[in-house]
């Protein structure tokens, strides 16, 4: 579904922010992207959504390249930044039916799915208030639902956990599972160890713009925590 | 994909359109707020409607009817080409929500085409005031003609297109140059300036071309400048032809030439657009900072400080608060080089006049330039999300006024004393002048910071999508902007007629002190009522 090959930032002709990064997410995979600030996390994933160019490498998803066929990726893609910056002067279904119309979603397809993802996120009431006067998660969730909209096969997240409540964290969860399921791969990024290890089958780490540890979950850690495996491979103990 | 394209221009449109919040808003004070904006607007372009409208009318009362579609083609030119200039490189590049819009699948061409209609048509209401009061004056010399109204404004809506496209192409350019260097914003303002500029000064230029001999009347040179400025501008002459001659050939040229420019324009910065966003918003942490002892300061000056770098960090800002320091600074070199009456024939465009009749009108005129756009007026909007900082800080609401207030006093006394010391040696003012002057230029500066506040603050606006909101179309800036304006050219006037007329220069100076002074402690007042709130 998502393969990223030899894929190299470089900024101002000579700092490398990603270097040589290969990553494969197959159908039915949730895949945690793992790593400290500045690691080269959010370079990687906004390379792999489009919205940043990149020096070296190929990134192909869905069979086509970011590259050459952007149009192709994007259009199986969906995408949630670690803060989405929503337009606030929209209210909540005005913008839901702004991405439904840019992905080109039928009407009776878009009602169901905003209806049942509001429904599970327990925003159905306020969607015809302005995104202004939305809390965080609040904001978080119209993004997710937005995401949503049109049943991606490849959800790329950064942090999504963040700002969410507990209950909307475990609905989160289950909708990755059940995509995933369904043949979509999930790809995101995540500081919260205990989530990846339980959420995920496979996992990268990155420090320093270079992948230091890659595989299945099992194969990482190996009867130890994520944590231990995580603050070994980086070096902080 | 054209309705990709339209689709994105009614989101942008409409999540920053006041009704949107009036009509969805469930907290009263903002929906009175947006009301109350809408009044703000209609009000300026209501005073826009009347100031360009004497103008037209006094064109066709003096008999030159004929000049009065050049005026309407050189205003809307001139007008589209310098505002699009100032922001394109805000609306077309590294916007707030580029990450979320470039990941959904919009092609990049239909990005920066929907962010250029949407300037294109934020700037409309403006432009067709502007030439509906041209055609008032028109209408009164040639008589009402339906044919003519209606290509006239017809054209007014394709007029615009061809010196946005070409202000933004430059733009573009001056972003994509910025962006190679690590300094962005400063290299950006810098270029953007060195455009600018001589955009600001051509009329002197094209005037220095075409001098043949002192120009006898005032109003003939003005109808002589539009007639040798249209040679320069193609569109105009079209628009001209086309009103006054009826003529097919100009309407076709006129929206052909705009049609092809316009979708050329977005093939060719598609190219290269992906690249320059990657460049704008990429950076990596230089890792190499020592840590030394630090000082503590006041805390006035520390938000001074702060305002100075956020002014500093953005190219948008900058261009928008320092054009008229940088004005000032050309008037003020001119001064020390040029004789008296040269500089005077070039800012009254040959009026008779001496430096004595005009030095108590200098000081104000100096505050034109100067005060146009204050930084207190875009400031307490410009805190957008980040106005949490300032809110959970132990710091009164009254020290952070009188940050943002000594900032501006930072950016406007310095320039404002030198340009008065320049001009009073250009003019040989005597001491009595030179110390009233500069006394003037002072207080004229606190005014504006004062008044500039006042404005930013009762007009707040944190939620905006995109800092050209708030700097250049925000209801703070206009509510300030075009009635300072107008109302500093009527006491520039005031204040040179009642000296030629009665010959009293010092109880102008004290009189203008007096009155700035006074509206000065007014707007005050209002700072104290309005940052409380």
């Amino acid at each position: 579904m998502l393969e990223i090959k030899n894929y190299t930032k470089i900024y101002g002709g000579d700092k490398k922010a990603c270097d040589d990064v290969n990553i494969t997410v197959e159908a039915g995979d949730i895949y945690a992207f793992i790593g400290h600030n500045g690691a080269g996390k959010s370079t990687t994933i906004r390379a792999v959504v489009g919205v940043l160019d990149f020096t070296e490498g190929e990134i192909i998803i869905d069979g086509h390249s970011v590259k050459t066929e952007p149009m192709e990726c994007k259009k199986v893609t969906a995408y949630i930044p670690d803060n989405p910056d929503l337009y606030e002067n929209l209210t909540g279904i005005q913008y839901l039916n702004f991405i439904g119309d840019a992905y080109e979603v039928g009407s009776a397809d878009r009602d169901a799915r905003i209806k049942k993802y509001a429904d599970m996120f327990e925003i159905t009431d306020s969607l015809g208030d302005l995104i202004s006067s939305y809390s965080h998660g609040m904001k978080q969730k119209v993004a997710i639902i937005g995401a949503l909209i049109h049943e991606p096969k490849l959800m790329v997240l950064d942090e999504p956990f963040v700002g969410l409540d507990p209950k909307a964290a475990f609905t989160l969860k289950e909708i990755m599972r059940e995509m995933c399921e369904k043949g979509a791969a999930v790809f995101f990024s995540t500081h919260v160890l205990d989530v990846a290890e339980k959420l995920c089958n496979k996992i990268s780490i990155i420090k320093g713009g270079k992948i230091i540890a890659s595989g299945t979950m099992e194969e990482l850690t190996n009867g130890q925590t994520l944590e231990e495996v995580f603050l070994e491979a980086t070096n902080i103990q | 994909m054209k309705s990709k394209r339209m689709l994105l221009v009614k989101t942008f449109l409409k999540s920053t359109s006041y009704r949107n919040a009036v009509k969805y808003s469930t907290d009263k004070k903002r929906k009175n707020n947006s009301i109350g904006n809408m009044v703000a607007y209609g009000i300026v372009y209501l005073m826009l409607l009347v100031y360009v409208a004497a103008g037209s009318i006094g064109l066709s009362m003096s008999g030159m009817t004929s000049a009065i579609p050049g005026m309407c083609g050189i205003l809307t030119v001139a007008m589209s080409f310098i505002l699009t200039l100032l922001k394109s490189g805000g609306y077309l590049f590294g916007f707030k929500e580029y990450d979320m819009i470039v990941a959904m699948p919009f092609e990049i061409k239909d990005i920066v085409a929907a962010k250029f209609i949407y300037m294109y048509v934020k700037s409309l209401p403006m432009l067709v005031v502007m030439s509906l009061a041209t055609y008032i004056g028109y209408a009164i010399g040639e008589g009402f003609d339906f044919w003519v109204l209606l290509i006239w404004l017809s054209l007014t809506f394709v007029m615009p297109v061809l010196p946005m496209v070409i202000a933004s192409a430059l733009g573009a350019l001056i972003v994509r140059m910025g962006s190679r260097f690590k300094h962005k914003s400063i290299v950006q303002t810098v270029l953007i300036f060195v455009v600018v500029m001589p955009c600001f000064f051509a009329r002197y230029f094209v005037e220095s071309i075409f001098k043949e001999d002192r120009l006898a009347d005032v109003m003939d040179g003005v109808a002589n400048s539009l007639e040798r400025t249209k040679k320069f501008l193609p569109d105009v002459a079209w628009f001209s032809k086309a009103v006054s001659e009826k003529s097919v050939l100009s309407i076709a040229l006129l929206i052909i030439t705009t049609v092809v420019v316009f979708e050329l324009f977005f093939i060719v910065v598609s190219r290269s657009y992906r690249k320059v966003n990657s460049r704008l918003s990429s950076g990596t942490a230089h890792k190499a900072y020592e840590l030394k002892a630090q000082k503590q300061n006041n805390m006035i000056k520390t938000i001074a400080f702060k305002e100075f770098k956020r002014m500093t960090g953005s190219t948008t800002y900058i261009t928008n608060v320092a054009m008229g320091e940088v004005m000032v600074l050309v008037v003020a070199i001119a001064a020390v080089f040029v004789k008296a009456e040269t500089l005077i024939a070039t800012v009254t465009s040959g009026a008779p006049l001496t430096p004595s009749q005009l030095a108590p009108a200098m000081p104000v005129f100096i505050y034109f330039l100067l005060g146009m756009v204050p930084s207190t007026c875009c400031s307490p909007s410009l805190e957008g999300k980040n106005y949490w900082i300032m809110k959970s800080l132990p710091i009164d609401v009254m020290t952070d006024v009188k940050g943002k207030i000594l900032f501006n006093i930072y950016l406007t006394v310095p320039v404002g004393l030198i340009s008065m010391l320049a001009i009073s040696y250009c003019f040989r003012s005597s001491f009595i002048d030179i110390i009233m002057s500069l006394v003037l230029i002072t207080v004229l500066c606190l005014f504006s910071s004062v008044f500039g506040l006042r404005c930013g603050l009762k007009h707040r606006k944190l939620d905006w999508d995109n800092e050209v909101e708030v700097v250049k179309q925000g209801s703070a800036v206009a509510s300030y902007l075009l009635p300072n304006m107008f109302a500093s050219m009527i006491v520039m006037v005031a204040a040179a007629a009642i000296n030629i007329i009665f010959g009293y220069k010092l109880l102008v100076y004290m009189a203008l002190i007096a009155v700035y002074g006074l509206l000065t402690l007014w707007s005050w007042t209002a700072v104290k009522k309005y940052a409380k709130r």
